[in-house]
């Protein structure tokens, strides 16, 4: 490998440690099985790999989205059958059930909110506090103007707040 | 309402990838990664392509056909399953890859921690130069071997052949079948560099090798040819050593027991027929890979330790103990020389096998002593850079 090889390789193995959970988490949402999501990510690395390899991108953590968005696109054409959207019923709860790392604070709750979340609201709450991501880099993920993605975040962020509500009632 | 959505979040990110799936994912990247590149050289180069097949044919075939590097495999799988991708992917690694750090300051060094015995010890040693080799060839293949690549592998094979042939040593002056052991490496040593050398001096006759290849490779291959010569130096001085010790041993038998004289003779006649008898049987598995030429010379050659044998089974019937042993030892010699020719060949041909290189790009390695290797590789630096021929060895006979 020569040294733009050897850059590339270098690049990679950070932006890999970097987005590798991330990504997987990703696909998760989208997918709701564990191992899809892993095979998912996976297919995202190794295109994103072979495009840095011959070319330049200004923003990796947005193309890396970007990439992953397009291979679950593609894993749900090829499944033409099940909605995008369609997220198996308790998916969320399931994982709470399944994740008991963090014994102090109950988390099932929380997450089950989650599953009452539409598709698109779960994916810009994700995007934007799960995954640390501004607006700009949100809007060119998600293919939108990013003032539509901030008017996206306030309402998915509501909707959020009512279901807390109705579980406090 | 701000701490409940908190507590979302820090919910949604405990979802993530285990550290083994991370390492396992991970690995199984690079691996797609490497396929894909093999797969685009062969739309590009493919002879580069199928020269980086045959750097994992290399692999495959010491790791499966080399009983001496069984355990520090083992070990390298418990690394790779314990460290995860990074040690996996670590050993593709090739000097000034970001990774080769971890193959040789991490892999390696766990790996010798578990050769606990001195037989097990020189086995790493040597499995440790042909990693270096097996660099090299990757390196080689992928044009990109330079001037500070190549002057480390040259340091890290002159050390670890001098570690290698001082841990032989060790192993001979235990005797018996750690003697054996010691004989066998330091023949499966020289027949790697003897391959390794004939195969990298074609790639580098190759014309899409790139000059600065060449003109390392050129370098690199002296140095081989330097260790060989002193892995056979070495050898030699142990056979001599241990030669020596017998006819003292007899000299003092014939004077004060002709039984312990019996003892010695056939002692060595059944350390002849072993050698001879395990010679034999890696032959029929690796025949169909040699050439007729390779394969008429092992006959003869194994007729000749044959006859040998049968001529000190005579001399032990007569009771000329001193003479039968001498016997014996010469067929042990004839027998060594055999696996030599046979191990280099054997493993030149797989690789010419996957390459798709005809034979008579290569030619076989016929050398019978495998000595003055310097004398079968000429450098050429006339035109387009230096050009390494090899040339048989026609006087093959003993």
């Amino acid at each position: 490998m020569d040294n733009n090889g050897d850059k590339t390789e270098k690049l990679f193995v950070q932006l890999y440690d970097t987005h590798a959970d991330a990504i997987f988490r990703f696909c998760y949402f989208k997918t709701g099985d564990r191992e899809i999501a892993k095979d998912l990510a996976q297919d995202t690395f190794v295109k994103v790999f072979n495009y840095l390899k011959n070319n330049d991108v200004q923003n990796t953590k947005s193309f890396i989205y970007t990439t992953a968005k397009n291979t679950i696109i593609d894993y749900w054409r090829k499944k033409k059958s099940v909605v995008e959207s369609q997220l198996p019923d308790g998916f969320f709860e399931s994982i709470a059930e399944k994740d008991n790392s963090e014994n102090d604070i109950d988390y099932s709750i929380f997450l089950s909110l989650l599953d009452k979340l539409s598709e698109a609201d779960r994916e810009v709450i994700v995007l934007r506090f799960i995954e640390d991501m501004n607006s700009r880099e949100m809007a060119a993920i998600l293919g939108e103007r990013e003032n539509t993605i901030l008017v996206r975040i306030s309402r998915a962020k509501e909707k959020l707040r009512a279901l807390l509500k109705e579980i406090e009632k | 309402m701000e701490k409940e959505f908190e507590s979302i979040i820090k919910a949604v990110k405990n979802i993530k990838l285990s550290d083994a799936e991370k390492g396992e994912m991970r690995a199984s990247v690079f691996e797609n990664l490497s396929l894909r590149v093999e797969q685009n050289d062969v739309v590009t180069n493919q002879k580069s392509n199928r020269l980086i097949e045959y750097y994992q044919i290399i692999k495959n075939y010491y790791f499966m056909n080399n009983k001496y590097k069984l355990v520090p495999v083992m070990v390298m799988v418990l690394i790779v399953v314990l460290a995860g991708g990074t040690s996996a992917f670590a050993e593709k690694a090739v000097p000034g890859d970001l990774l080769y750090g971890v193959k040789v300051s991490v892999n390696e060094p766990i790996a010798g921690i578990f050769a606990v015995t001195k037989e097990e010890k020189v086995e790493w040693q040597e499995r440790l130069v042909e990693r270096r080799l097996v660099e090299a060839q990757k390196l080689v293949a992928q044009n990109n071997l330079k001037e500070n690549t190549r002057a480390y592998l040259e340091s890290k094979i002159q050390n670890q052949v001098a570690e290698f042939s001082a841990g032989s040593n060790d192993l001979a002056s235990l005797g018996g079948g750690s003697a054996s052991s010691s004989d066998d490496l330091n023949i499966r040593l020289q027949a790697s560099l003897k391959a390794y050398s004939n195969v990298l001096a074609v790639v580098s006759n190759d014309k899409n090798t790139k000059d600065e290849t060449k003109q390392e490779m050129g370098k690199l291959l002296a140095v081989l040819s330097d260790s060989q010569n002193k892995i056979k130096d070495n050898y030699n001085k142990l056979e001599s050593k241990d030669n020596k010790e017998t006819q003292t041993f007899s000299a003092a038998g014939t004077d004060t027991s002709n039984a312990s004289d019996s003892s010695l003779a056939e002692t060595k006649q059944n350390e002849a027929t072993n050698l001879l008898n395990s010679i034999k049987l890696t032959y029929q598995k690796e025949k169909n890979g040699l050439s007729v030429n390779i394969q008429d010379k092992i006959n003869g050659k194994l007729a000749q330790v044959e006859t040998t044998i049968e001529e000190g089974k005579t001399l032990l019937a007569s009771s000329d103990y001193a003479n039968a042993t001498d016997k014996f030892q010469l067929a042990i010699d004839q027998a060594n020389t055999t696996k030599l020719l046979m191990l280099s060949n054997s493993i030149k041909g797989d690789i010419e096998d996957d390459m798709g290189i005809e034979n008579e790009d290569s030619g076989d390695i016929e050398e019978d002593d495998f000595g003055n290797v310097n004398n079968n590789i000429k450098i050429d630096s006339k035109i387009n850079g230096p050009k390494i021929n090899i040339q048989d060895d026609e006087g093959f006979d003993d």
